[in-house]
């Protein structure tokens, strides 16, 4: 016996040296993207506090300034500190993708849950609206949207949470089916309980973990779509800075200065790639919890 | 029955299927889970063993080990061989294990459902195994799926030919998982707990037809299962597994007639019995199976078991053989009979 | 079926009584006859049996009592008061007497709650409870049933074996001191040792809180060990009820007896006869057999059963059968 324990152990050993070395790749692959997050959202909240040169501060010495210690990524066809506008522009891309995810979560999650957890006429009128919003060109209707009277930034946000909702209803719906059928629920009601009392307590801490890795990758695709809509001149109206709007005012300037275009683009780029990541390893961690339950 | 195969002729002195010392380990987050720890037991052609024990004990990854269905990547089998009509399993490639799989051991598994393809007609699925095996011609193949759906008593065969998993009962499904199980004449049948999700009604119907399967064929047949009732319906010969051991070992008569390990025993009282008046105490067990990643010192079964002294929890009981032919691993063993427990 | 009722000379009320309970579903625009014209009574500190094979209706018998969801017709009269179309408040104050044991210990508690918030959750519908005495009542409930409340007061559904999660489930199922428990398949999913820690549980919680149980499950030789009388249901209806050692002793319904005879014994010697008792699978409850519903299936079924649907008839004291050529009292 003996011997077979020691061949079995160290077979152990073996795959340990290995399992060290995949857990630091691991490692990095959560903390990375998690990092660059961290420096973003501090850099885009603490923007007003942060020793930079106002975005809008035009400077004629500075145009298309190639990048130095006086102006970190450089400066725009006016003048402008690129570094500077890049963080106030995030910050408009951040405000745009949480919010819109808000909405989407909020009243896509409240739409699916009640679908899922009553079924009959009220999941066929529930998900019948969605699929109205889904038929909708995306396009049209965030032209339709923001063309309305009021707040740029706040009609972004509302065109781009609207297109959310019909997603979050669907994921909402089909995880209050699952565990709306397992017997907890019906040990609920046996004892008593109300339904809006069920669906707070008993069915909605189950579908968070869903919600929330959707959720992180559903920021990423507003960031983009943000970045489209302001390209497309749809988004806060200049000067304002925005990711999208200040790549498509510098596009012909591109072969001479080609930072102007890509410090914003690679800034977009990289938070679209570390939140995707983010939400990648969040639902790995979340299985494995999972397969526990 | 059993009576008849025990002076039966035709057991010769091999067996056809020999396990030795066979130990199957698993990599698992909690560390290394031997889950089948030094298991030997010896099969004769034309005989059934049946392997009893509780969800756990090490029985379906001992019966999934012999045809090396474990996967690969977390299982390790530190020792041991599988003899098989005298050639060790363990050191035959995949290709050379393939063309014994389900051609000369097949395997009946519990859920029919998840093991019959769904978007496959029944028919089909039968012949595709002919073909591949045996190199039957597509017609050839066919015909012979439908005598083989007839000989397991489905009804109607020609029809559910056509028919596809989700549109048979549960015991239609068993039935023609047996089928394709038996589609190759298989010398040894691995049953692993295959009446399990059916009704009593139904598994009084597999089980016969097993048995009627089995003596038609001069097949040899491991029957798994967590229920004593159907496996001392079948086996000629009963093992009882726990904690990834074999603990006591003898013929079906035997071991009914005087259950010696106390986790036997155990068992066998805690099964409600029909015979016993309404509001008879049962004898639970008390506690849990140990965790097999865990450090097992003595017996497995010492922590559970009411007859345990020093000895048992620090010194493990052999497997050790008492004449004629009655194999136990006990330091205090006991002596039960099934009929003294039901008079 | 009435005149069984009449039949019963009743000196105490029944805590539960069903009477002609009636459940169908609409399956793509087809009926399933799940449950058709069931009555029975559960007399207080009694334990009823509910027996059959899956598909018969037992588990919608069960969950219809509960009104989760109501019956299609027929009347659920608990402690004298009709259940059935009772609603919302009036319902939810019955509700915790009367309680529901599952049968997968897993899924029937919440994953993502904490044991002794589990326990605690009939309590917190009750305004008013003070938080100590709260923990106090879930502390004394989950030694009751055999946990070490400490141990086990944090912990996740998932930490625990089958067998623990059960005896959680009857925890929650008892705190609120219920009057009647209907254990539907609480034990089928467990192993046969922790099966019999899980049925000896039953019997001391029944004897301590002064319970009546409905205990739905298909395995005859466990309903036997734990019942008074015993309720053998054939698809969507009962074919025979009777106190459980006479049902054992002398079966009067030929499904009974062949559900009898189908139980693997463990014993060697019974060995000799492999032959099934009954052939084929379940008809299907779309269409059931015209009269007698077993007919189909049954080797002393005669033309008369093909015509007649048989009645509940009593043939002896409190043992019913419905069937046209009852077995003779052995």
């Amino acid at each position: 016996m003996s011997a077979d324990v020691l061949e079995g152990l160290e077979a152990i050993a073996r795959t340990e040296a290995r399992r060290r070395r995949r857990s630091i790749v691991d490692f990095m692959l959560l903390w990375a993207p998690i990092a660059w997050l961290v420096l973003v959202v501090g850099a885009a909240a603490l923007a007003d506090w942060l020793p930079l040169p106002s975005p809008n501060d035009q400077d004629l010495a500075d145009i298309l300034a190639t990048p130095g210690s006086v102006h970190l990524f450089g400066g725009d066809s006016l003048g402008r500190d690129v570094l500077a506008r890049t963080i106030f522009a995030l910050r408009i891309s951040l405000v745009a993708g949480v919010g819109a995810v808000a909405i989407g979560l909020v009243v896509g999650g409240l739409v699916g849950t009640l679908a899922g957890y009553f079924g009959g006429r009220v999941e066929s009128v529930a998900m019948g609206a969605m699929d109205i919003v889904l038929a909708f060109p995306p396009l049209v209707l965030a032209i339709a949207i923001t063309s309305g009277a009021g707040p740029a930034l706040l009609k972004v946000i509302l065109a781009i949470g609207v297109l959310f909702v019909p997603a979050f209803a669907r994921i909402a719906r089909a995880n209050t089916l699952v565990f709306g059928n397992k017997e907890f629920v019906l040990a609920a009601h046996a004892m008593g309980m109300r339904h809006s009392r069920i669906i707070l307590s008993e069915i909605l801490p189950n579908l968070v973990p869903p919600l929330l890795v959707y959720s992180l990758l559903m920021v990423a695709v507003a960031i983009v779509a943000e970045a489209s809509l302001s390209f497309l001149g749809l988004s806060v109206p200049p000067p304002a800075p925005s990711l999208g709007s200040m790549i498509a005012a510098e596009q012909r300037n591109v072969l001479d200065a080609p930072f102007v275009v890509f410090f914003p683009a690679a800034v977009l780029f990289l938070t679209v790639l570390t939140l995707n990541m983010a939400g990648e390893q969040v639902s790995r961690r979340l299985q494995v919890r999972e397969q526990l339950l | 029955m059993a009576g008849s195969t025990a002076a039966d002729p035709i057991c010769t002195d091999e067996p056809l299927l020999r396990l030795e010392s066979l130990k199957v380990y698993f990599r698992a987050a909690r560390g290394l889970v031997r889950a089948v720890d030094g298991v030997s037991v010896a099969l004769e052609r034309g005989r059934t063993l049946g392997i009893v024990g509780e969800s756990g004990s090490g029985k379906s990854v001992l019966a999934r080990s012999v045809l090396r269905l474990l996967p690969e990547r977390s299982t390790i089998q530190t020792g041991g061989r599988i003899l098989f009509d005298g050639q060790d399993l363990c050191r035959l490639s995949e290709s050379e294990l393939r063309r014994i799989r389900g051609r000369r051991i097949a395997m009946v598994f519990q859920d029919p459902m998840t093991s019959l393809n769904p978007v496959i007609p029944i028919g089909r699925q039968i012949a595709q195994v002919l073909k591949y095996h045996l190199g039957m011609a597509p017609k050839a193949a066919s015909a012979r799926a439908l005598d083989l759906l007839a000989s397991v008593g489905v009804p109607s065969p020609r029809q559910r030919l056509e028919e596809f998993p989700h549109q048979l009962s549960g015991g239609m499904r068993q039935r023609v998982m047996i089928a394709l199980a038996l589609a190759c004449d298989p010398e040894l049948l691995i049953a692993d707990e295959p009446t399990t999700a059916l009704d009593v009604t139904v598994q009084a119907q597999i089980l016969d037809l097993l048995h009627r399967q089995q003596n038609e064929r001069g097949m040899t047949l491991i029957l798994i299962s967590h229920d004593l009732g159907v496996v001392a319906k079948l086996a000629d010969r009963i093992a009882v597994m726990y904690a990834g051991r074999i603990v006591e070992q003898a013929s079906a008569e035997a071991l009914f007639g005087d259950m010696r390990m106390p986790y036997t025993a155990a068992l066998f009282r805690s099964i409600p019995k029909l015979a016993n008046p309404s509001h008879t105490r049962l004898e639970a067990i008390d506690g849990r199976p140990p965790d097999l990643a865990g450090e097992l010192r003595g017996c497995r079964f010492a922590p559970r078991c009411r007859f345990a002294g020093d000895r048992c929890r620090d010194e493990e009981p052999p497997l050790g053989r008492k004449p004629p032919d009655h194999e136990y691993a006990c330091w205090h063993p006991m002596h039960l009979t099934a009929r003294g427990g039901n008079a | 079926m009435p005149d069984m009722i009449e039949n019963q000379p009743h000196t105490v009320e029944p805590i539960l009584r069903v009477e002609r309970l009636v459940k169908q579903y609409a399956v793509r625009r087809r009926t399933v006859h799940a449950v058709s014209d069931v009555s029975f009574d559960v007399m207080p500190g009694e334990t009823l049996g509910l027996v059959g094979e899956s598909g018969c209706g037992k588990s919608t018998v069960g969950r219809a009592i509960l009104q989760l969801p109501p019956p299609t017709s027929g009347r659920v009269v608990f402690e004298g008061h009709n259940l059935c179309g009772l609603t919302g408040q009036a319902l939810r104050a019955i509700r915790p007497r009367l309680q529901m044991v599952f049968q997968d210990p897993i899924s029937s508690l919440n994953p993502r709650r904490h044991i002794a918030d589990i326990v605690a959750a009939p309590l917190t519908l009750s305004f008013g409870i003070a938080p100590a005495e709260r923990d106090r009542l879930v502390r004394e409930m989950l030694e009751a049933v055999g946990l070490e409340a400490k141990t086990v007061w944090s912990m996740h559904p998932h930490e625990l074996s089958g067998g623990q999660c059960q005896r959680v489930s009857l925890a929650r199922a008892l705190i609120l001191k219920p009057r009647l428990i209907v254990c539907d398949e609480a034990v089928s999913s467990l192993d046969v040792s922790v099966q019999a820690q899980i049925l000896n549980l039953l019997e001391d919680m029944k004897a301590r809180f002064d319970l009546s149980l409905l205990f739905i499950a298909h395995d005859l030789a466990v309903v036997k060990n734990i019942s008074d009388r015993i309720a053998v249901m054939y698809l969507g209806k009962l074919c025979e009820i009777a106190p459980s050692d006479e049902l054992y002793a002398g079966p009067r319904h030929p499904y009974t007896k062949a559900l009898l005879s189908s139980i693997p014994s463990p014993d060697p010697k019974a060995k000799g006869s492999t032959d099934p008792a009954i052939e084929g699978d379940l008809p299907s409850p779309f269409h059931p057999p015209s009269g007698c519903r077993f007919r189909t299936r049954c080797p002393r079924a005669q033309p008369l059963c093909t015509q007649q649907e048989p009645p509940m008839r009593v043939l002896a004291q409190d043992h019913f059968t419905a069937c046209h050529f009852p077995l003779e009292a052995s």
